[in-house]
């Protein structure tokens, strides 16, 4: 309308043919300034989207609103793999293009339009009775970028038909560069992938090897804490240890110091008591000298008075000064029997009180055994005879050195023993050289090699028990007997005997004996001290 | 009868020695010091001499000692009469010049076979 007032003034005459043809004209420029108006509307608005999915369904969507159809369906490639996609929003990627016409199309690269019924439409009418459908290769000069297929076009969609190719050249370019695009995209988001893969895979690694230095920090760490709770309790234990070997120490220390103070109290103690028994010991030699001069003393004022007792009752007995009956001769030998007895008592006492002070006084001497023998024998005799006693001698001369007197003394108290424990039979009195093995003798002061002599006393008395024969040479023992009573005797005479003849005579006194048979006592001493 | 000189201070003991002495036909001339005795020695001449060695004034050893030294009857024989007691000192008792000596206790009995036995007399001699 408005282009007609435009042309307005200018008035032509136009004739009728021309005019038919002019308004054909006309109405045909108008319709393709309408069609091209709607391919460019088309245009703008493919134009609008980005990104190949956008524009792919803004072309579909576009298309249809535009051209209309009962479904288009666009076919393309990216890197040699077919895609379609259909107006629905339906794509899928094909492995070979199914439709025939669309083949067809792809390989002459040139539009194809089928005309056909629109069997399978609802419409009815004549006018839309018929319908196209199209295969449209899109292409970029002589690159094919994909194939539009629209189904069923109205028929009157098919004067738009000769303006489309501006629009699918333009799609095409649109879509070439929008595939471009995406493959370059796809590029480098596959670059991108594969990068990011490798990372994954290096991260894996990564996450593996960091893993494994977990597990290991952790294992490391357990470790440690273990062996820490392990050292702890460990130190905890030494420590303990130490606290307790301290306090071990501590008390032994204390212990070692109470013990040392208890040794110094002893030390005192004992210089204290070394003092007390230097004094006391000077005391004790005090007192010992006194008792020796007290035996000493007591010895001479002792026997001087049984002296006389012995000696006048012994004239009387036997009758200097007159007569005496028998009674008061049996009075007298009482007398005189008690006043001998109590004086070898005295002597007795006195010689082992010097023994055991170690103060016996010794005189050795050159003498000969047999004179001695007959000496002993003396004192004896008069009671062998009066008893009625055998006396047998079986006595060698024999060179001696020792103490003569304390040799006299032995063997006169064996002889006497020996006579007061026999009732009837013999007593025998022998010596010899001792009868042990050879080389036996022991070497004496005088260099010269000494042999040991057996002096003898056998008898045949009552005789003793073998388990009383070690009593024998105890102190005031005396052994029990029907003759205890009646024989006189100290308890000292045997004790005394063995302790003259071991440490006065350095020898010994054995003793054998059957009871009811006889004893043999003998001394056995060295020939020369 | 020969003489003998007892030097004993006790009187029991010089009794005692006295009745053996007399018993064997002795005379006896008793001295109860030491001093008596030296003096009786040098005076009477006995035949022998019978020494207690404990005396009151000066002992039995020094009493043969000075007899000894006097000369003038210097081989008498003298027999000391020692107690037990100090049997240790024998030595000494020689050593002062006597003769011999015996212990006591004093057996009448057999006091006189003993001196004559020291003096080496035969008891026959003697003998009453």
């Amino acid at each position: 309308m408005q282009q007609e007032r435009v042309d307005m003034p200018e008035t032509v005459t136009i004739p009728a043919g021309k005019l038919v043809y002019l308004e054909e004209r006309a109405r045909k420029l108008a319709q393709e300034k309408s069609y091209l108006q709607l391919v460019m509307r088309l245009i703008n608005r493919v134009s609008s989207a980005s990104g190949l999915e956008d524009t792919v369904d803004c072309m579909m969507r576009n298309i249809l609103d535009v051209v209309g159809g009962t479904n288009i369906v666009l076919y393309y490639w990216i890197d040699g793999d077919i895609f379609s996609v259909d107006v629905y929003g339906t794509k899928s990627k094909l492995d070979a293009i199914d439709d025939e016409l669309v083949q067809k199309a792809e390989t002459t690269r040139e539009p194809i339009e089928v005309e056909h019924d629109f069997s399978d439409t609802q419409m009815t009418t004549l006018e839309f009775g018929k319908a196209y459908t199209w295969a449209y290769p899109l292409l970029v000069g002589n690159d094919l970028v994909g194939v539009l297929k629209m189904e069923s076009l109205h028929i009157g969609m098919r004067e738009l038909y000769e303006q489309l190719p501006t629009f699918f050249n333009y799609t095409a370019l649109v879509l070439r560069n929008e595939i471009l695009g995406h493959c370059r995209l796809k590029q480098a988001y596959d670059q991108l992938n594969e990068m990011n893969e490798e990372l994954e895979v290096e991260i894996g690694e990564r996450e593996l090897v960091e893993e494994e230095l977990r597990q290991s920090r952790d294992e490391l760490e357990k470790r440690v804490t273990e062996r820490t709770v392990e050292l702890k309790s460990q130190r905890v234990n030494q420590e303990e240890m130490i606290q307790q070997r301290t306090a071990e120490l501590l008390e032994r220390s204390r212990e070692l110091l109470d013990n040392q103070q208890a040794l110094m109290n002893i030390v005192d103690d004992l210089n204290q008591k070394t003092e007390e028994l230097g004094k006391a010991n000077s005391k004790l030699q005090d007192l010992d000298r006194l008792k020796s001069m007290f035996i000493a003393a007591m010895s001479h004022e002792l026997r001087t008075p049984l002296n006389s007792i012995i000696g006048f009752s012994s004239i009387l007995r036997d009758e200097w000064l007159g007569p005496v009956n028998p009674e008061q001769k049996e009075n007298l030998d009482t007398i005189q029997r008690s006043g001998k007895h109590l004086l070898s008592l005295i002597n007795d006492v006195i010689d082992v009180s010097k023994i055991e002070a170690g103060r016996i006084e010794t005189r050795f001497e050159e003498f000969d055994l047999f004179d001695l023998l007959t000496e002993a024998v003396q004192y004896v005799e008069k009671d062998l005879r009066d008893k009625g006693l055998e006396l047998y001698l079986k006595m060698e001369h024999h060179p001696l050195y020792s103490d003569r007197r304390r040799l006299l003394q032995c063997v006169i108290n064996l002889l006497s023993n020996a006579v007061k424990f026999t009732e009837q039979g013999e007593v025998t009195l022998s010596s010899a050289v001792a009868d042990i093995e050879q080389g036996a003798g022991e070497q004496c002061p005088s260099g010269l090699v000494s042999q040991q002599i057996d002096i003898s006393v056998a008898d045949s008395g009552i005789g003793i028990a073998e388990e009383d024969i070690t009593r024998l040479f105890q102190p005031f023992e005396r052994l029990e007997s029907h003759l205890r009573t009646t024989a006189p005797g100290t308890g000292l005479g045997l004790y005394l005997t063995r302790k003259l003849v071991v440490e006065v005579l350095r020898g010994d006194i054995l003793c054998k004996s059957k009871i009811g048979t006889g004893s043999t006592f003998t001394l056995r001493i060295p020939e020369r001290i | 009868m020969k003489k003998v000189l007892v030097v004993e201070d006790n009187s029991d003991n010089l009794r005692l020695i006295t009745y053996a002495l007399r018993r064997y036909g002795y005379e006896v001339i008793a001295a109860e010091t030491g001093m008596k005795g030296v003096e009786l020695a040098i005076a009477e001449r006995p035949a022998f001499i019978i020494m207690d060695i404990n005396l009151p004034d000066i002992d039995g050893l020094e009493a043969t000692r000075r007899i000894r030294q006097s000369g003038a009857n210097g081989d008498i024989p003298i027999i000391a009469i020692t107690s037990n007691a100090m049997a240790g000192d024998m030595d000494h008792v020689l050593a002062a010049g006597c003769t011999g000596y015996f212990e006591k206790p004093i057996n009448p009995l057999t006091i006189i076979d003993k001196i004559h036995a020291l003096l080496g007399w035969s008891g026959n001699e003697v003998r009453p």
